[in-house]
């Protein structure tokens, strides 16, 4: 497998644009981690020190702000980097290992020589295609997310709490979870995974997960399956266990494995239909890795979606457009972390609020649960 | 700029992938509890402090009396401070003066950095004094505990 393999230019734009919207996402949400660290490192410091670090705080969010407008984006990813190591060095406490890696990214947009993306690019219903360009970017990334899964395997396997015992998941269903969150997920699990037999299988599980997970990444003829394998495992995990930055980080970083040989999915749609025109009109905006033909039908039928020679519909061919927009990724990251200070919704705890939405749009994804309905409802659109 | 070669942007990426386990690499101890808090280990599990410990804290006139604490606004940080003195409510606090701390002496160190600069800003009869005793019995680790006084200005 070629590790090298020339991407066209939407996958380096994709990556661009992407990781700078979770890198805003990401500082927004640490305000709320951050705010009682940088109180107590104020206590007893002149006021204008103690400003000092609120002041980086701010200035990296509006470089992240630059980055997203696609201006001067490796400058400004590297100000922004600059500007967390000076953090960190005034104030170590603020230190998370999901920063570390958003700050690794940060890194690695500032260093990939790639044109600047533009938001009239990533809102553009006709995206004119990048011109090809060396896949420095997609590469960083490729490696990183496969260097994420194989060092947190040897620290499970080399760990007396972990390798292979179950322990630490024991610890995490019964101890960790319970503390830090009102989820959902940890209450249904805890009765299993407290069994120290499914505690160790379920280590294992994982571990076998890391270790498989980039190998059939990086494998065009297994990457579907290491997508589907691996949105399950960070999905389920985000659920359970809200590690937030790092499960979209890692999502986004799925598409770094797509390349310039991967085919392009032809879309019919039917014209007379409101549904259809509108996904037409609006979905290749969204469509940041152009993966997608959109042909208008010449008779009334389905939306459908060729899907290697089988024909995905309505539902089916919605679920696969899905998973071919990073936007799906950065909604997702959104859910978690645009309210970072916020401890309930509507009287629930936010956690849980984030479970329930997750689980009305995971019903979606199976298959024969919402098929007709859905259908049904689209028939009723047609003009 | 010329686009890189396949070569530079292979030494890139496995500069990227070096520095990082170079990073990590040394602060890779199986014997070492927390188990989880390798600083750069990409374990998501990254617990908190699995230490335990008590904390007493206290301001004291000249001849050891315990004062009254002052009046502090209902959002002020040191009053997570003040309040935590059992071994979760200690755990809970060194997310926020020294996560990932390997030892509970490096607990006692960021302690002891915060208590000095807010006895600073203290106001207390002449001879007064904040004091805090910190004892351990942390899993893994041998016994500590460390006691500090520091003077408290008129």
């Amino acid at each position: 497998m070629k590790l090298f393999r020339d991407a066209d230019g939407h996958a380096a734009l994709t990556l661009q644009a992407g990781l700078s919207v979770l890198i805003a996402l990401g500082l927004w949400n640490a305000t709320a981690e951050w705010s009682p660290i940088l109180a107590l490192w104020s206590v007893g410091r002149p006021a204008w020190l103690a400003l000092a670090p609120r002041a980086l705080v701010v200035a990296m969010f509006l470089c992240a702000l630059a980055l997203c407008a696609g201006v001067r984006v490796r400058a400004f990813a590297l100000t922004l980097a600059a500007l967390a190591a000076a953090l960190y060095a005034l104030a170590p406490a603020v230190y998370h290992n999901n920063y570390y890696l958003l700050w690794l990214m940060t890194l690695a947009l500032a260093m990939a020589p790639h044109p600047d993306h533009s938001l009239a690019w990533i809102t553009a219903a006709d995206k004119p295609a990048p011109r090809p360009w060396p896949p420095a970017l997609a590469v960083f990334v490729r490696a990183q997310v496969a260097l994420v899964y194989w060092v947190s395997v040897a620290v499970k396997l080399s760990h007396p709490m972990w390798g292979g015992t179950g322990h630490a998941i024991q610890w995490i269903t019964t101890t960790r979870a319970p503390d830090a969150h009102f989820g959902l997920v940890n209450p249904l699990l805890q009765p299993l995974l407290s069994q120290p037999v499914l505690a160790a299988l379920s280590e294992w599980a994982i571990v076998g997960l890391e270790l498989c997970l980039p190998l059939l990444l990086f494998n065009p003829r297994t990457r579907r399956l290491g997508v589907a394998l691996g949105v399950a495992m960070h999905a389920v995990m985000q659920e359970w266990l809200f590690p937030q930055v790092f499960s979209f980080v890692m999502l986004l970083g799925y598409f770094a494995f797509i390349d310039g040989g991967d085919r392009a999915f032809t879309v019919h749609y039917d014209p007379r239909n409101r549904l259809d025109r509108a996904l037409a009109a609006h979905f290749p905006r969204v469509d940041w890795m152009g993966r997608t033909r959109w042909l208008p039908r010449d008779a009334p039928g389905p939306l459908a979606l060729d899907d290697r020679g089988t024909e995905r519909r309505d539902l089916s061919a919605l679920r696969l457009l899905a998973t071919l927009s990073p936007v799906t990724v950065l909604a997702y990251a959104a859910l978690a972390l645009l309210a970072p200070g916020a401890d309930t919704v509507l009287t629930l705890p936010r956690a849980a609020v984030e479970n329930l939405i997750v689980a009305a749009v995971s019903l979606a994804f199976v298959p024969g649960l919402l098929d007709r309905p859905v259908a049904r409802l689209r028939a009723t659109l047609d003009d | 700029m010329a686009p890189p070669s396949p070569r530079a942007l292979a030494a890139m990426a496995l500069s990227l992938l070096v520095a990082q386990l170079c990073l990590a690499t040394p602060r890779f101890d199986r014997h070492r509890s927390p188990p989880f808090s390798g600083r750069f280990s990409w374990s998501m599990f990254a617990g908190p402090l699995t230490g335990r410990c008590t904390h007493e804290l206290h301001l004291v006139d000249v001849g050891d009396h315990p004062l009254p604490w002052p009046t502090l606004r209902h959002d002020d940080p040191m009053r997570a401070v003040i309040d935590a003195r059992t071994p979760p409510e200690i755990v809970r606090l060194s997310w926020r003066v020294a996560p990932y701390a390997d030892r509970d002496a490096d607990l006692a160190l960021a302690l002891d950095d915060l208590l000095s600069r807010w006895s600073r800003t203290l106001h207390a009869p002449a001879g007064s004094s904040l004091t805090s005793e910190l004892r351990c019995a942390s899993p893994h680790q041998p016994p500590f505990s460390r006691a500090r006084r520091w003077p408290v200005s008129p």
